[in-house]
């Protein structure tokens, strides 16, 4: 009884000591995320939702804009429109921010969603290993003639969150997949989205494949794909349909009619944990 | 004393898996988890606050019709473009035509 006296009071003493390491850690994340810089407001602070950027070692304006579709504004210093995202519709393409001292940013706005950013048509099942704004500055950093030194992934409309995380699942055939996922509560989770992909691969135009997502059996959105095309939506998840501390169920149901076709769904988490 | 040394590497052990149960996004089955740390971009906010541009971030993905008469080629061109490449239309065409829901904005620069 006495040993197990013991081993119960070195136990608590261990649960003290995880806790007082967890605050301290905490702390660092704060001193990692300062306020903004006494030097004005920048745009992007004020239009850019999701972001992501990177930084080589100079910028030739004439060289980047030949990446652009659009250009909205160019001086001697920098150079700011949209770049597209080759087999997207106009809506997809991605706004971008380059400077003659090397930094390139790539985001969307802030009033979309996060999923906005999975690249449905290079992905290929499992793990993503690329994003539409990674692909905007890849096409940069292309017109520039250099490799994409890194990228890193920041949200202006959430300036607490300190991670993304996308999980995501596909279905063909006329079936269903699904995948459950728990949030504890000790996370603050900022902006929960989804995001719906179609791919609808026959011949015929008037065959289609239709794909539904759906959460705890709500559905979010079903929709359809003809012919040889891809359909796309997105959306948010409301703090009541992901509630922490339970497992959710999310559910992809590809449906074909007279053809082939995929449907993928997509979760966009951001969060700080 | 060997046996005391245990039971408290045992309980150690419980308590920390205790502590950290729960304390991680669970997800069964998916085909793929992405996750990245998010990282403050400062200094690009530092620079990027010399832009002059205020972009007209409400109007930005909207989609105008925009009829487009060039002054020396008398070439009429419609295209649908989003609302914020106006700036450029406007400082570099002569006369220009937005159309949304029945919105009308014309301009001559």
């Amino acid at each position: 009884m006495r040993r197990l006296l013991s081993g119960l009071v070195i136990a608590l003493f261990g649960i003290l000591a995880v806790s007082l390491l967890s605050a301290a850690q905490q702390g660092v994340i704060s001193l990692a995320n300062p306020s903004i810089p006494a030097v004005g407001s920048s745009f992007l602070e004020e239009e850019a939702g999701i972001t992501c950027y990177t930084k080589v070692y100079a910028v030739d304006l004439i060289e980047a804009e030949r990446a652009f579709k659009n250009v909205e504004k160019k001086t001697s210093e920098y150079i700011v429109g949209s770049v597209r995202v080759p087999g997207y519709a106009e809506s997809h393409d991605v706004h971008v921010y380059a400077d003659r001292t090397g930094w390139i940013v790539a985001y969307y706005l802030a009033k979309e969603p996060a999923s906005k950013i999975i690249d449905w048509l290079d992905y290929s099942g499992g793990m993503i290993t690329s994003t539409k704004l990674e692909d905007a500055l890849v096409k940069v950093t292309n017109a520039l003639s250099v490799e994409l030194p890194y990228v890193i992934y920041y949200d202006f409309r959430y300036p607490a969150a300190t991670k993304i995380m996308i999980i995501t699942d596909e279905e063909t055939g006329n079936e269903a997949e699904t995948f459950r996922m728990r949030i504890p509560s000790d996370y603050t989770v900022h902006s929960r989205t989804w995001s719906l992909a179609v791919h609808a691969n026959t011949k015929w135009s008037d065959s289609y494949t239709q794909g539904t997502v759906k959460i705890d059996g709500t559905e979010l959105r079903s929709g359809r794909a003809y012919g040889k095309s891809w359909s796309i939506w997105n959306g948010s998840i409301t703090p009541t349909q992901l509630s922490p501390d339970t497992y959710h169920t999310v559910l992809v149901r590809n449906n074909e009619n007279h053809g082939k076709g995929t449907s993928y769904v997509g979760i966009v988490l951001i969060y700080r944990g | 004393m060997i046996s005391r040394k245990l039971l408290c590497v045992v309980m150690l052990f419980l308590a920390f898996g205790a502590f950290g149960y729960g304390t991680k996004i669970t997800i069964d089955n998916a085909s793929g988890i992405w996750e990245k740390p998010f990282v403050y971009p400062m200094e690009v906010l530092s620079i990027a606050s010399r832009v002059e541009t205020r972009i007209l971030a409400e109007y930005a993905t909207t989609l105008f019709e925009v009829s487009i008469v060039y002054p020396n080629q008398l070439i009429e061109q419609t295209s649908t473009v989003p609302a914020r490449i106006m700036v450029e239309y406007a400082s570099s065409i002569a006369t220009f035509d937005l159309v949304n829901d029945g919105l009308v904005a014309s301009g001559y620069d």
